[in-house]
């Protein structure tokens, strides 16, 4: 076959790279021209006022069964989103919910505890995974593990794991936003807005759990997991409006998941995990400079039954963890603290049962002055507990 | 912009650019429409060769609209669940093997074979990215696929076969190739937003090691007869 003739002068060498290096330039300014700006150096921001002053000593206030959707006898792994004194809910609650987990009926469903009743809403479904496959294009095989946060402007996004072909081990995070910014729990919408590109093996098995660190700059740092044989913590950052600004892995230990992010100060943060090895402790990995680097470090001394754990920095030198403090087992719930992270005392015992009984996948939210926990209750319902500082009373 | 600013602009992985979610639902459409209907040629050229030319392009047709075709019964909506979006190289790829039967003088046979070495660097490309999606490495090199700077890398690398091998058409071609797919790649952000889902996807890697095991029996059979 004859060769296409060329101009002479890309004939020749120099002539040649010259063209390369400015299809470089070119693509390179091009692709610059298109990326946001870079983000502000990430520095997290304290949950609770500093006019409320929580202490150490929490007593029960209430407590119960939040609503579940009519027909669903299964109901796992909670996420509170404290709301804005001017929402008329408190804090909404979000879980999965269905005949069975992973059953192919299973739907996000969610309720508001009510400020001026004081009782949670009916529940009702926000996500459903036919609805978001049809808008997304392509098929979700089922849903977990939704994670809320409201972005700089209000508006909440949820984070759920979304399956592909396979099990939990194949899940996506799949990020919804509400559709419009309205208030009203009855009006509460989510539209997909993609599946975050986290890896390469056609996007195979991140998974989220926890709640997201908060901010200054009105982003947030969401903790996130890889499971698929191998398990290693990854922190997702976004930004202000909920865009995916990047993603960093916390650890090389690949018996580790669900990390929980505790901030010690600005920058100085910790991450408490999940342990999927034979040891059943707690882990724990450190960042010093906003999330940018992580290392680990050595255990707080507490077991963990293989079980997702809920903490909460409140403010310097008091934090809260929620947790299963046995080693086999998921039948006890104690809610612990610490001033540094690494040593905890058990404050009291969030629930209690014999046997088989499973408390577990807690989750933790200040609102209105009080802790909320909530947590899996025998896999059948979600249970809460408001928790008030004992000055308080 | 500064000089410091514009440098760590240039070196951060925390500045992706996503592709918005309407123009990836079309090109997870169309790009699962290209590559089925281009599966569907190579496989009646390869089973049934003396067929009809009307019916040798109705099966492609007809795959390519069945995967537009919205909603579950669609092979694009399963095909997304399980394996996403096809890279844009290989969507690019089907495209160019489908146009090649009507514009058999442009894009002739023999101006569409890559050079080798374009097949092992995929090879090895691949191989570094499945075990760090196992958290082999110490630094994550899917996150560096969202750095500005690792386009500007790749770009050099695509077009070194051009540079060295001067005007020999299947060099030139496949750094053209590339470079297009670059392109698209920075104009449209897809099929993710990362590059290397851009350049490859899994399918894509585990066909250019087919494709080499073939090469080298081959040769290995070439050799001992």
């Amino acid at each position: 076959m004859p060769e296409t003739p060329l101009h002479p002068s890309v004939r020749s060498f120099g002539v040649r790279l010259v063209c390369a290096l400015v299809i470089c330039a070119a693509l390179l300014a091009l692709d610059l021209w298109q990326r946001a700006p870079q983000p502000a150096e990430p520095r997290g921001v304290w949950p609770v006022p500093a006019d409320s002053m929580p202490t150490m000593a929490l007593v029960p206030r209430a407590g119960g069964q939040i609503p579940m959707p009519a027909n669903t006898p299964a109901a796992h792994a909670s996420a509170l989103l404290p709301l804005p004194a001017e929402n008329a809910a408190s804090l909404l609650a979000f879980w999965f919910a269905g005949s069975r987990e992973s059953a192919p009926d299973v739907q996000i469903a969610a309720s508001a505890f009510d400020r001026s009743r004081q009782q949670w809403r009916p529940a009702r479904f926000v996500v459903n995974r036919q609805e978001a496959g049809a808008q997304l294009g392509f098929g979700l095989r089922r849903l977990g593990n939704p994670v809320a946060w409201r972005d700089a402007a209000g508006r909440i996004h949820l984070f759920v794991v979304a399956t592909g072909l396979g099990g939990w081990a194949a899940g996506r995070i799949l990020h919804l936003r509400q559709v419009d910014d309205g208030q009203d729990f009855e009006q509460l919408a989510f539209e997909p807005v993609r599946v975050l590109p986290l890896s390469w093996l056609w996007n195979t098995s991140h998974l989220v759990r926890a709640m997201p660190l908060p901010l200054a700059d009105g982003g947030m740092v969401l903790p996130a997991y890889f499971e698929l044989g191998k398990k290693y913590p990854v922190a997702l950052r976004f930004d202000a409006h909920g865009e995916f600004r990047g993603m960093v892995r916390m650890s090389q230990r690949g018996y580790l998941l669900q990390p929980t992010l505790l901030m010690r100060n600005e920058t100085d943060w910790l991450a408490l995990l999940r342990d999927n090895s034979a040891e059943k402790k707690l882990r724990a990995v450190q960042t010093v400079d906003g999330g940018r680097h992580w290392q680990d470090v050595p255990e707080p001394g507490l077991h963990n039954p293989d079980a997702a754990i809920a903490a909460l920095a409140l403010e310097p030198g008091l934090m809260l963890l929620a947790h299963n403090p046995r080693p086999d087992s998921r039948a006890v719930l104690d809610l612990s603290v610490s001033s540094d992270g690494r040593q905890w005392r058990r404050l009291l015992t969030l629930a209690q049962g014999e046997g088989p009984s499973e408390y577990s996948y807690p989750s933790l939210a200040w609102a209105d002055g009080s802790l909320w926990v909530s947590y899996t209750d025998q896999r059948r319902t979600i249970a809460w507990q408001r928790l008030d500082p004992a000055d308080k009373r | 912009m500064d000089w410091t600013t514009f440098t760590h602009s240039l070196l951060s992985a925390q500045v992706p650019a996503l592709p918005s979610p309407g123009v990836l639902r079309l090109y997870l459409a169309l790009s699962w429409a290209l590559v089925l209907a281009a599966l569907g040629l190579w496989l009646l050229r390869r089973w049934a060769p003396l067929g009809k030319p009307g019916w040798r392009w109705a099966v492609p047709a007809g795959l390519a609209l069945w995967a537009v075709w919205p909603g579950p019964l669609s092979p694009a909506y399963w095909l997304g669940l399980a394996f996403q979006a096809p890279s844009l190289l290989s969507t690019v790829l089907c495209g160019l093997f489908l146009l090649r039967p009507f514009r058999p003088a442009v894009l002739p046979a023999e101006c569409c074979e890559a050079p080798w070495y374009f097949g092992v660097a995929g090879v090895v490309l691949g191989w570094l990215l499945l075990l760090d999606t196992f958290a082999v490495w110490p630094v994550s090199l899917y996150a560096l696929g969202f750095s500005p700077a690792v386009l500007a890398v790749v770009a050099l690398v695509v077009c070194l076969p051009w540079l060295l091998a001067g005007p020999r058409q299947p060099a030139r071609n496949a750094s053209l190739l590339l470079s297009a797919v670059l392109l698209l790649q920075v104009l449209l952000r897809l099929s993710t937003g990362n590059l290397w889902d851009a350049l490859l996807d899994p399918v894509l890697w585990v066909v250019l090691q087919v494709g080499w095991l073939q090469r080298g029996l081959r040769r290995f059979r070439g050799g001992q007869s």
